[in-house]
């Protein structure tokens, strides 16, 4: 199972792809536009924003009202099934199949500064830097790779049976004694797997070899399967064939006479099939089948069954072996080492704007890049955390409002304010959970030198400049009323802010039976809108957009300039459990919260309504 | 200069499906005959020959990626073997640092089902597309095709997909939404100069070195027929059959289940036992019997359907019918009648051969998580894993499928007739016929007899090429028997059937096999010996003509023979090496071009 928590950025390229439907499949398919077009560099109040598509900012309403907090509840109910409603249409669905080829960890993602956008693997074209082998990190020249093979020439080789490394030692390794490491080991040599204990010598005609360098060259020599004579001789044929045609058609000096020949030869007779024709003039000119092909025989067929059941499963070849073999064998016996799969070190580009992403270094040995944009340095990351330690993640109790601590990471040197939106009840599942951001808007500081943040007193959590994250309407909650500080940020330090995330997951039947997901499976979309001025200094035309374009060398003026952008982020919470006794279906207008008061039976106690919450230093 | 094309290879139209298309192989012959200025486009090939040829696409050979439903082949041209093989499975439909499946699809031990889908069996998993997309997200294809296109070339052909041409190889049918979104994908994320599509019977034709052949081939989702004459596929007289490698899967996995099943538990196979084990072991071991063996089987039902004694099951009691001479031998068969008379060294050794594989047993351990026991382990005889392949492809699909269970053994004949197909109804038995008419349906027909309903309704030259050229691919031809079994089974109906006509004559063999069952032995075997002595003749003058034939190196019209091929992939290796261009190329530029807005 996957541990959770875990948190999946969507890349947003799955939103520009064309959504082909099955049923209009006639339709000519529209291509990607190019992403450069949603550069972010533009005033706020663009109405062009990146997520028009989705008519994000229209349709949708964050979840910051507190379902609890509304006298009226009829009509918040009546509201919130307006709100799903449209929720669907504008939300991203984690259980979307297709967002399984979207979603990433933050890790697996790049970023282009030019076109201001995450580049997930899909995003990004590849450039091969240099070629080399795994196993002995040899550098193998491009010219050499494909005749290898794509592998390792030199001693590399792999057992066939369990895909280990396989060490060449002398056939008559055993018998010797172990004080003969010095010398130099005589004698035919084998290729040994330490951890299966495979050998060549195990293989029906055995493998041995005479010296215990250059092993490509010599079990090249030693083994040949028929398939690849089988193809050769298919080409020679077709080879002559076609050498045959051209040499009466172009060279011989009895071109003409063979053409008429032709004519007169075709006039009389069909196909020529098999060899009723065989022997005329007129026949070297036609294509011809090959001599004697390879028929079905019964009797070779019969013989492998009898070798099947005389020899028993256990000499069979998995699926997994036969697929690393080029020709598939059967048994196996007829394994063979193979050679150590080249690698790849590669460079990648954005597509849309061919710059370079990453740039390893040539040299096989070193593991540095001279040009890495990754995203963990250019977006904030998300990290979720319990507030009450027990919580299960993996046995989520239904009807019991969990907190989470939601923390939002800058790796920015400008200050960021961020935006959280979630639909307010999780979308693509007749299951719904309740979501609550707390705190929904505010800001995180930049980036800075850890001394700065030592240096320098934190900043109250209060000053936070969101407005809109005042708590409503004050008396509305019951149990949490005492704790202000609640609709607030939770936390605030140098680089990251936390907010508190609530989560009331529905109980949720054992659906296995009827529903091809994981209905218990809570995960949570949440649309992530950053906004910061950033320092422009970069001198490039296009990134500038509609801006008005400065020359500006990083020493010179710097302006200012506001950039925004968003994505989708999953959060795995964790996995509903079964029912809790105890734990009950709030009414429909009670505070879903749990009351502070019940009794709860069960060993994870909601602990979290008990703990006060610890205040924001001030 | 592409229609001088020597191999005739006419690759489907990129963006079209010739699905009723015009009979290539029709439209050539008359060609020929009616106008002599034509043939030049048949023979000449002048040009591909000469390195460096005309075209600078010529000097850079393709690679080539064979597109199966279950299997991804790449690799390089004039190669004998793919680079690659991917075989698409479950993770590769998750996310990408997740393990599990990240609430699209449950994992398999904490049981989530597959839902009430049309014919789901929890394979579609395991496969790139069906071809009822009504079901399927075609994104989701994209999606998925982007990926292992990425792994093929990141991983195993390491190379930059800009550089190269691809010659990518097609089922005969392939759904045009499909060609459409993969000529999209490919040009947009791997942006290859050009593409060229080639339907994979010609190829599989080329592969076995024949101009014309009948390709059957045993595909996943699917079996086609195609004839293909000179290079070419007769698409309108495609056979299809929903008979292919899944339903042997399916059928093995519900036999396997039958076998543990408790009374009374409805669960599906597949969420009891993992598809890939079960496809790994049928993959290893599945088999397929002969013909003769396979026959004996089915008299010895039709036998027990009639109530009459089977094997050495009653000897004593029913001796008057009983045939006792051949008691001793269980499943024996015709020929091992004459093994008595004459045994020859090579029917010892058949019958040495039967001895052991009747005999062997297989263990297996399959993981069921959802058992109480977590492990299962099975003991079977070695037939039990022959009796997939009699339900996929050689039995009525309505045919109820059975267990591996041993039920009542009998004391005395521990060797009574094995159960894992169900004695047939005496009402079918006396009709005879191949397929019930409420299920009439191709897929409903058994494979040989499509085979021979494919040859029989191509155009009689047609047929007398193809008919000594059946050329049997795809992933469950690998299974050893499978081919003779069904070029057997398919020389069995012929001889019955009395040859190519299209009106059925009566059911000779069939009434006598009925009279076998009603009627007095000796009678019976009068009759059989001069059935034989008929039948000697006949064969002493097909003998005569054979060697007529073989003098010419070739085979007797009418002689049913199947050819070995290499596979599609190879073909597309070989065809490529030779420098052949197809006619039809999809470049990048004009395909951006004309699918942009």
């Amino acid at each position: 199972m996957s541990s959770f928590p875990y948190i999946h950025i969507s890349c947003p390229c799955h939103e520009d792809r064309p959504q082909t439907l099955t049923l209009d499949s006639a339709r000519p398919i529209t291509p990607l536009k190019s992403p450069s077009k949603h550069d972010f560099n533009f005033p706020l109040t663009d109405p062009h924003t990146p997520t028009k598509r989705r008519t994000l900012l229209g349709g949708f309403t964050p979840s910051v009202s507190f379902d609890s907090g509304n006298i009226n509840l009829d009509l918040d109910e009546e509201e919130e099934e307006l709100t799903d409603e449209d929720d669907d249409n504008n939300n991203f669905d984690p259980r979307d199949p297709r967002s399984a080829f979207s979603l990433f960890p933050i890790e697996n993602l790049l970023y282009c500064e030019d076109c201001h956008q995450i580049r997930c693997p899909r995003c990004v074209q590849d450039e091969i830097v240099c070629w080399y082998c795994p196993s002995c990190l040899f550098e193998v020249p491009s010219s050499t790779v494909k005749s290898d093979g794509n592998r390792c020439t030199r001693n590399c080789y792999l057992c066939p049976v369990c895909t280990a490394l396989l060490a060449v030692i002398p056939v008559n390794h055993s018998s010797g004694h172990s004080g003969t490491h010095s010398d130099h080991p005589t004698g035919p040599f084998n290729l040994f797997c330490s951890h299966c204990h495979w050998t060549t010598s195990d293989l029906t005609p055995p493998i041995q070899l005479e010296k215990p360098t250059s092993i490509s060259a010599q079990l090249s020599k030693l083994t040949h399967s028929s398939q690849d004579s089988e193809f050769i001789r298919l080409k020679q044929h077709y080879a002559q064939q076609l050498g045959n045609a051209q040499e009466d058609f172009t060279n011989s000096p009895a071109a003409l006479t063979r053409l008429m020949g032709l004519y007169t030869g075709l006039g009389s007779g069909s196909g020529g099939h098999g060899g009723s024709r065989k022997g005329r003039g007129v026949k070297k000119l036609e294509m011809k089948e090959v001599d004697r092909p390879r028929e079905v025989g019964e009797e070779q067929e019969l013989e492998i069954i009898e070798r099947m059941a005389v020899e028993g499963l256990e000499s069979t070849t998995t699926s997994k072996q036969r697929l690393a073999q080029p020709h598939e064998p059967r048994f196996l016996s007829d394994l063979t080492p193979t050679a150590v799969l080249l690698r790849t070190k590669r460079s990648k580009r954005c597509r849309a704007c061919r710059h370079i992403l990453v740039k390893p270094e040539s040299k096989v040995q070193t593991t540095r890049f001279r040009i890495r944009l990754v995203a963990l340095n250019s977006i904030p990351s998300l990290t979720i955390k319990r507030l009450d330690s027990t919580i299960n993640w993996n046995n989520l109790i239904p009807h019991k409002t969990h907190r989470f601590l939601l923390t939002v990471t800058n790796p920015l040197f400008d200050p960021i304010s961020v935006s959280l939106l979630t639909p307010r009840r999780t979308p693509g599942t007749a299951f719904a959970s309740r979501v609550t951001i707390l705190c929904p808007e505010f800001e995180v500081g930049a980036s800075t030198d850890v001394w700065d943040d030592a240096l320098m007193s934190t900043k109250p959590a209060a000053s936070s400049t969101s407005g809109v994250a005042t708590p409503p309407v004050a008396g509305s909650f019951t149990s949490f009323s005492k704790d202000p500080k609640m609709s607030t940020v939770y936390e605030q330090k140098r680089n990251y802010t936390s907010v508190v995330i609530e989560v009331v997951p529905p109980e949720i039947p054992d659906t296995r039976e009827t529903r091809i997901r994981d209905e218990r499976l809570l995960e949570i979309p949440i649309y992530v809108r950053v906004e910061f001025e950033a320092e422009v200094d970069r001198d490039d035309e296009e990134g500038g957009g509609g801006k008005p374009s400065h020359s500006g060398a990083s020493g010179g003026a710097v302006q200012r300039e506001r950039v925004e952008y968003s994505y989708w982020y999953v959060i795995g919470v964790g996995r509903v459990g079964d029912p809790v006794e105890g734990v009950v279906a709030s009414e429909p207008n009670t505070p879903v919260r749990t009351p502070v008061g019940t009794p709860v039976k069960a060993p994870r106690t909601p602990a979290a309504m008990r703990t006060p919450l610890r205040q924001v230093r001030s | 200069m592409s229609s001088r094309d020597p191999t005739k290879l006419s690759p489907n139209p990129p963006y079209k499906l010739s699905t009723a298309g015009s009979s290539a192989a029709g439209g050539h012959r008359s060609a020929l005959s009616a106008n002599p200025t034509t043939p030049q486009s048949r023979f000449s090939a002048s040009s591909f020959s000469s390195p460096g040829g005309s075209s600078l696409h010529q000097v850079d050979e393709p690679l080539i990626f064979e597109l199966g439903t279950r299997f991804f082949r790449a690799g390089f041209s004039n190669e004998s073997a793919p680079r690659c093989k991917i075989g698409i499975t479950p993770e590769m439909y998750g996310r990408i640092g997740l393990k599990g499946r990240g609430g699209t699809r449950m994992n398999r031990r904490t049981g989530e089902a597959a839902g009430p889908r049309i014919r789901n069996t929890g394979s579609e998993e395991w496969e790139l597309w069906t071809n009822d997309l009504r079901l399927k997200d075609l994104g989701v294809v994209e999606d998925l095709m982007e990926r292992v296109l990425r792994e093929a070339y990141n991983k195993h052909l390491l190379i930059e997909s800009k550089s190269k041409r691809l010659l990518i190889i097609l089922p005969p049918i392939f759904p045009t939404a499909i060609q459409n979104t993969l000529s999209h994908l490919l040009f947009l994320h791997f942006q290859p100069p050009a593409i060229t599509y080639l339907s994979s019977p010609v190829l599989s034709c080329l592969a076995a070195g024949l101009r014309s052949a009948l390709v059957v081939d045993i595909g996943w989702q699917e079996t086609t027929i195609t004839p293909v004459y000179e290079l070419r596929p007769l698409t309108s007289f495609i056979k299809f059959s929903s008979r292919g490698s899944k339903s042997l899967i399916e059928v093995f996995g519900q036999l396997l289940w039958n076998t543990i099943k408790p009374s009374g538990d409805e669960e599906s196979w597949w969420r009891i036992f993992n598809w890939a084990e079960v496809e790994d072991l049928l993959s290893r071991f599945g088999w397929c019997k002969g013909s003769a063996d396979a026959r004996e089987d089915a008299r010895q039902r039709a036998r027990v359907a009639f109530g009459l004694p089977v094997g050495t099951g009653e000897p004593e009691e029913e001796g008057v019918e009983g045939r006792e001479t051949e008691d001793e031998e269980t499943d024996a068969e015709g020929e091992d009648i004459r093994v008595r008379e004459e045994p020859s060294p090579a029917d010892i050794r058949a019958q040495k051969r039967r001895q052991t594989i009747y005999d062997a047993k297989v263990e297996m351990e399959f993981k069921t998580p959802l058992l109480e026991e977590r492990i299962t382990k099975m003991k079977l005889p070695f037939e039990a894993m022959s009796a997939a392949a009699e339900y996929a492809f050689f039995l009525p699909s309505w045919t109820k499928v059975q267990s591996f269970k041993d039920q009542g053994k009998r004391p005395e004949g521990e060797e009574t007739i094995k159960n894992y197909i169900p004695i047939p109804d005496i009402d079918e038995l006396m009709e005879g016929c191949q397929g019930r008419v409420e299920y009439e349906d191709e897929s409903e027909y058994t494979l040989p007899y499509l085979v021979f309903l494919a040859l029989l309704h191509c155009p009689v030259d047609v047929r007398a090429a193809c008919i000594p050229r059946i050329v049997i691919t795809g992933g469950a031809a690998g299974m050893p028997g499978l081919k003779s079994r069904i070029l057997g089974d398919l020389k069995e109906l012929v001889e019955e059937r009395g040859g190519w006509e299209l009106v059925k004559t009566r059911n000779k063999k069939g009434d006598e096999r009925r009279k076998e069952l009603t009627e007095r032995k000796e009678k019976w075997e009068e009759q059989k010996e001069k059935e034989k002595k008929e039948r000697e003749m006949l064969q002493s003058e097909k003998d005569n003509l054979r060697i007529k034939y073989a003098k010419f190196g070739g085979v007797a019209p009418g002689t049913i023979r199947g050819v070995e091929t290499m596979g599609a992939w190879i073909g597309g290796s070989i065809l490529s090496g030779a420098r052949i261009k197809g006619t039809v190329e999809v470049e990048r530029e004009k395909f951006m071009s004309t699918h942009r807005a």
